[in-house]
């Protein structure tokens, strides 16, 4: 049995359609009826799983939809730079535990990075024992699930750390109790603080456009705006220990810390396996190169090995990225308020389990492209301009 | 004539230590500084570990010793591997996962992958579910919910690895295939999966899954969070299989065409073989990603391994010694990591082109 349509044949008669034509007319034919059975699976799957929303949802009498976000909250959160009461309403909340995610993750992802260099570094360094250590590191760190890691953290804070009552405390201007970390901040009313965080992004944003130095500069803005914070404030904030613990000042709760110090160590053994794999993709010319120009081996990595590894490393490093924001979401586990465990809290209260969660969904898938289109930039900066 | 140079002798291995530490005085400097701290820190950790420890399971004890309080695992080294699962019918997890881990092993050796391999792992799970649940042959039911620490933690990673591998192997070949509605599907599919930490999945199990079944349904909350799980993973395999099939030379498909080889025969003797060897090295990390991943579950008050070690401190009079259950569970994962990462290394080495 051999029908025109499966026998593909390379010589067509003349006057006829060409063989290849037919060939892709055959398979467009079948493959029409198919996608459209899968897309009549689809659409029934969906109608099928709303009607049992529609359903469940009515015999919990719970009404569907987002109106729920305007209502106020009534849960307290214990941390955060949105300003947020118990009468603010659950998008608030929401935007507060955003804040939070981004609060405890963006400090993580700086840490790792130095340490991921650092122990990157470490692992190709000619020092045999250095090696070693770095990758007993990395291998232990990687083979220990964060929440194990995080937790380990916390319970060792809590337990480690004096009560309240007999912090450690240096000069009374930082104390530290396994209530947390309490230090001196700078009291800025509302114009004040305006114009110095201004001021601050402007020199930044100004560092970058400083040609062939913009590492340098960056670093100089970054000195002259502590300058700024440190000195301008005519008024410190300073916590006071006092009989019920210790007020006033500016606040880390032991579960910001925890967080941070897991991630940034479980984030960071991953980059220093980024950082090895991208200093190892450099040609060994490159270094011999070096070495006969008489550079130091610091010099050679500083000015030859690192920026040509940067191409290899970007791609890997935005990954990890997007992981350290995903990951961050295991401060639900410690008590951290960031968006998953907001999103929680909200869930039980209102029992819009789809809405919360959905919520929850937007603002990492949100974080996600944001950080995609940020990396997107650097990786074409670090891309290998050829001639 | 000139003098013939030998080539340098090669050094014993004392002398060549010492040339790599001590070659000049900055590198003898941080190896000085590096041994020093190794010592100091080995030194500590015997006197914590065993000159100062206490092996018996009784507080008072432990509080007078100095040390590491390994009677604490004594105490509460049942309730962290075992968990809540009924004492006197303890011999039931611990038979089904001895039975998992040895079925499993034999199932790792090479010449029993394909059909015998799959049927022993099945095997290994029906026995598995049938000693937890029991039920049936005398034995007392237990439901789910008391099914805990390292038994669980292995059930869900089998699981998981398991019926992910090949969910994932589908979705890859949606997502390269010529029909654009199958491509959609599976892209839409692994970006959101991927875009989402497994947490949100987990409550979407928890929480979300019982709205969209119907109500008549009733599925078990362990087997949502097991769906959950493979459901994850899936979506991780997938982007590692595309990543293996991307790696295929056009010409093998041409090749496989010219051969008039079908479709199908195609993909499993030609396309799948090839792209599963280059995904040896992506896929053990991947599945040691997920062992480390199934501790989540902890979260939704699931009582893994790391569910079980969070019970085990809420007794306050063993809190103080969390270091050593901590100990006890970590050694655990990272037993169960490296083995699967040099069980990776081998099958790299054994399928490695000659």
């Amino acid at each position: 049995m051999m029908s025109d349509v499966e026998m593909p044949s390379i010589v067509g008669t003349a006057g006829a359609v060409p063989a290849f034509k037919r060939q892709r007319t055959a398979y467009r034919a079948r493959s029409v009826p198919l996608q459209v059975l899968v897309v009549v699976l689809t659409v029934l799957f969906a109608g099928w799983i709303i009607h049992n929303a529609a359903n469940n949802l009515a015999a919990r009498h719970i009404a569907s939809g987002f109106g729920f976000l305007t209502d106020a909250a009534g849960f307290a959160i214990s941390e955060g730079f949105v300003p947020y009461d118990a009468q603010s309403s659950y998008l608030v909340a929401f935007a507060a535990g955003a804040a939070n995610t981004l609060r405890a993750a963006v400090p993580a992802i700086i840490v790792a990075s130095l340490i991921g260099l650092t122990l990157g570094v470490a692992q190709i360094s000619r020092h045999a024992l250095l090696r070693l250590i770095a990758k007993s590191v990395v291998d232990l760190l990687r083979n220990i699930p964060l929440l194990v890691q995080l937790l380990v953290w916390y319970i060792a804070l809590l337990e480690f750390l004096p009560r309240v009552d007999s912090a450690y405390s240096w000069a009374g201007v930082i104390y530290l109790s396994n209530g947390g970390l309490a230090f001196a901040a700078p009291v800025l009313d509302g114009p004040h603080r305006i114009g110095l965080v201004v001021a601050t992004i402007a020199l930044f944003v100004g560092a970058l456009f400083v040609p062939r130095h913009r590492l340098k500069a960056s670093a100089a803005a970054a000195a002259v705006s502590a300058a700024i914070w440190l000195f301008i404030p005519s008024q410190w904030d300073v916590p006071q220990a006092g009989f019920f613990g210790i007020s006033g000042g500016a606040s880390i709760s032991v579960e910001w810390l925890s967080l941070v110090a897991a991630l940034s160590l479980y984030s960071g053994v991953y980059c220093a396996e980024i950082v090895r794999a991208g200093l190892m993709a450099v040609r060994r010319g490159q270094w011999e190169a070096a070495h006969a120009l008489n550079l130091t081996r610091g010099q050679t990595l500083r000015k030859i090995i690192i920026p040509q590894s940067l191409r290899v490393i970007v791609p890997p490093y935005t990954s990890l990225v997007m992981n350290t924001l995903k990951n961050s979401s295991l401060a639900v586990a410690v008590g951290y308020p960031d968006i998953v465990s907001i999103g929680t809290t909200s869930l039980n209260q209102t029992g819009q389990a789809i809405e919360c969660i959905a919520v929850i969904a937007a603002v990492y898938l949100s974080l996600n492209i944001i950080t995609a289109s940020i990396m997107g930039v650097i990786n074409r900066r670090a891309q290998l301009r050829e001639r | 004539m000139a003098e013939m140079l030998h080539p340098p002798m090669p050094m014993s291995m004392p002398r060549r230590l010492w040339t790599t530490l001590f070659s000049d005085a900055g590198t003898a400097l941080v190896s000085m500084l590096i041994l020093a701290l190794m010592v100091y820190a080995g030194v500590n950790a015997l006197r914590w570990g065993v000159f100062e420890s206490e092996t018996l399971g009784d507080v008072t004890a432990c509080r007078a010793a100095g040390g590491a309080c390994w009677g604490a695992l004594v105490e509460k080294g049942r309730l962290i591997l075992l968990g809540r699962y009924p004492s006197t019918e303890q011999w039931r997890p611990i038979a089904g996962t001895l039975i998992l881990l040895v079925c499993l092993g034999i199932s790792a050796l090479p010449q029993n992958f394909g059909r015998r391999g799959v049927v022993l792992v099945a095997f290994a799970l029906v026995c598995f579910g049938v000693l937890l649940r029991g039920g049936v042959f005398g034995l007392t039911p237990v439901d789910t919910d008391l099914w805990s620490g390292l038994p669980l933690t292995l059930l869900l990673s089998v699981v998981a690895c398991l019926f992910g591998m090949p969910i994932g192997i589908l979705i890859a070949l949606a997502r390269r295939s010529k029909l654009p509605v199958l491509r959609w599907l599976a892209t839409g599919y692994v970006e959101l999966v991927r875009g989402l930490p497994l947490i949100t999945l987990l409550f979407f199990g928890a929480f979300v899954l019982p709205i969209l079944l119907p109500p008549a349904w009733r599925l078990d909350p362990m087997l949502r969070i097991a769906v959950c799980v493979v459901l994850f993973a899936a979506a991780y395999q997938a982007e590692v299989v595309r990543a293996g099939l991307q790696a295929i030379p056009a010409g093998q498909l041409e090749a496989a065409h010219a051969l008039s080889l079908s479709k199908w025969q195609t993909l499993t003797r030609i396309v799948l073989p090839q792209a599963l060897r280059t995904t040896i090295p992506p896929t053990a990390s991947l599945l040691i990603g997920t062992v480390k991943d199934t501790s989540l579950v902890a979260i939704v008050n699931v009582y893994d391994l790391t569910g079980t070690l969070r019970l085990a401190q809420g007794d306050a009079q063993w809190r103080p010694y969390f270091p050593e259950m901590y100990l006890m569970v970590s050694a655990i994962y990272l037993a169960i990591g490296l083995s699967i990462a040099s069980y990776g290394r081998y099958l790299e080495r054994r399928y490695a082109l000659k």
